[in-house]
């Protein structure tokens, strides 16, 4: 597991204020990475309403 | 006594054959001579439930009769608030301080003259599928599912006809398919969840467990009050009244590939017996097709742990030790994922749930059925299933084929439909467009009484 995604993780749970008392953190950074996998996996799902309903954007300038 | 119906033992009330007051005593009997094998309750307050009996039995004597559930016992999932009891959420970081406030649902079914029995076991802050101590009643070695465990539990072994319970994922249905009986997930919002402690609150929903598919439309009747919105919706004034009214000519979309595949091989097996069985009442099948929903659970799970944490955040924060290491670290992952993880699952729940209407619309569908679970109960201590060379951990099996009609808000229920191998019961999962409960219970009666299958309780009952 790679040391900066842990950092990474280390750093928001300071910010969070979130004690690191009794956290395991390769547990957390583990299932931080599941869970960024699987938000990617939305990736697909929202490309295609993109491509069937595409967003009504009209800049008005462009001729 | 126990496998009468509401209707049914409410008449008995009604005719003086007997009373609330010796149901709520007989409840205690049984209560203390078999609950400690199964937990089902987590609290009982045995002066309060007679009391409040005795109570119901002076209302009837002099003439304010409330209708069907007036004077009958019913379990509240102890993430509930009933003024009286403490709402411990399977947790040690709720206080034993009983709550001094109903919340909308003890207001509503109180209202309805229904008694409560008690509180029963949850799975910890409503996120788990094991709800321990509780067992399953069908064999005491298995998981009663989760995380309204302890509401599957009491209704699956007698105790009581209907209990209320929470489903976020699948928290009603789980547990249902698992003990064998029948339960609702209403749609999102028809019944209020004001004085429920909450895990994520847009997928949240509140429902009940109960004995048969009468027993649920007459628990849902009370139900609907607890919410005033409801007033200004075109719902059934009685969700028993149609019951009876058949399934020719419905039109049921079959969903059986992914999320729903892989499953167990009895699940497969009892699932196409009761496709086959519908279309014998008349019902079209077709089988149907909505990738949108193999998104499902992420999804679902890039909504859960934001909402969630934000609830649980000063908890967290001050006592982390008492929250158990999975929850803790879906709570965690809640704080640390990015705000556009739950932005773009709100995006992709958007989709799912057009994807689904567009399916009811193209397909002039009543309903949509799916086995309720891939797999009977886990074993107490298990971690995975098997499905052929996939191993999946349990918790993701139960919540993939449940957590589409969180997702989308749409009512969806669990009613059995045959056991496996080892005698474990299998549910079929029923739903429809949202607010048309009545619909998913008109199909769910008429399959179950041709089949009879809820009619099957665990042995000793």
């Amino acid at each position: 597991m790679s040391d900066e995604i842990k950092k990474f993780v280390l750093s928001k749970l300071a910010d969070e204020q979130i004690t690191n008392s009794g956290f395991d953190i390769e547990q957390i950074t583990q299932d931080y990475l599941s869970r960024i996998t699987m938000d990617r996996q939305l990736d697909r799902l929202l490309r295609t309403e993109t491509i069937e309903d595409p967003p009504n954007f009209d800049p008005g300038w462009v001729k | 006594m126990n496998l009468l119906s509401i209707r049914e033992l409410g008449q008995l009330i009604l005719d003086k054959r007997t009373s609330s007051r010796e149901i709520a005593q007989d409840l205690l009997t049984d209560i203390h001579a078999r609950d400690k094998n199964i937990s089902a309750f987590i609290s009982i307050d045995p002066e309060l439930l007679v009391s409040e009996a005795t109570k119901a039995d002076s209302e009837i004597e002099s003439g304010n009769y409330r209708g069907p559930l007036h004077g009958i016992p019913i379990g509240l999932k102890d993430i509930i608030n009933v003024a009286g009891y403490s709402t411990r959420c399977g947790s040690p970081l709720y206080p034993s301080t009983p709550a001094t406030t109903n919340s909308d649902v003890a207001t509503s079914l109180k209202i309805s003259g229904a008694v409560i029995a008690g509180k029963t076991t949850s799975h910890e802050l409503a996120c788990g599928v094991t709800s321990p101590p509780t067992s399953n009643p069908w064999n005491q070695d298995y998981i009663p599912g989760g995380s309204s465990g302890g509401s599957g539990a009491a209704v699956a072994s007698g105790f009581i006809r209907a209990a209320i319970g929470s489903d976020t994922g699948g928290s009603i249905r789980i547990p249902a398919s698992l003990c064998g009986i029948v339960g609702l997930k209403p749609t999102y919002g028809l019944i209020s969840a004001n004085g429920v402690e909450p895990l994520s609150t847009s997928l949240d929903h509140i429902g009940p467990l109960t004995a048969s598919v009468e027993d649920c439309a007459l628990v849902l009747n009370a139900l609907v009050r607890s919410n005033p919105r409801n007033a200004s919706r075109n719902l059934p004034s009685d969700y028993s009244a149609e019951l009876d009214f058949g399934i020719n000519g419905m039109r049921i979309g079959v969903l059986a590939g992914p999320p729903f595949a892989p499953m167990q091989p009895d699940v497969e097996q009892s699932f196409n017996e009761a496709i086959s069985q519908l279309e014998k009442l008349g019902a079209t099948c077709l089988s149907l097709d909505i990738p949108e929903l193999e998104h499902t659970l992420a999804v679902e799970f890039g909504i859960i742990p934001l909402e969630a944490s934000e609830y649980h955040l000063r908890s967290l924060k001050s006592h982390p030790e008492m929250i158990s290491a999975s929850i803790r670290s879906l709570l965690v992952a809640g704080r640390v994922l990015p705000r556009s993880v739950y932005l773009r699952a709100c995006q992709g729940r958007k989709i799912i749930s057009s994807s689904f209407r567009q399916a009811f619309e193209i397909n002039h569908l009543d309903a949509v059925i799916t086995p309720t679970l891939p797999a009977t109960a886990a074993q107490k201590g298990q971690v995975d299933f098997l499905f052929g060379n996939i191993t999946e951990e349990i918790s993701m099996s139960y919540v993939r084929t449940t957590a589409p009609f969180n997702v989308s808000g749409m009512p969806a229920m669990s009613i059995p439909c045959g056991f496996d191998g080892l005698g474990l019961p299998i549910g079929l999962q029923i739903a429809t467009a949202p607010y048309c409960e009545h619909t998913a219970m008109r199909i769910a009666n008429a399959y179950a009484l041709s089949t009879g299958w809820q009619l099957n309780p665990p042995s000793g009952i």
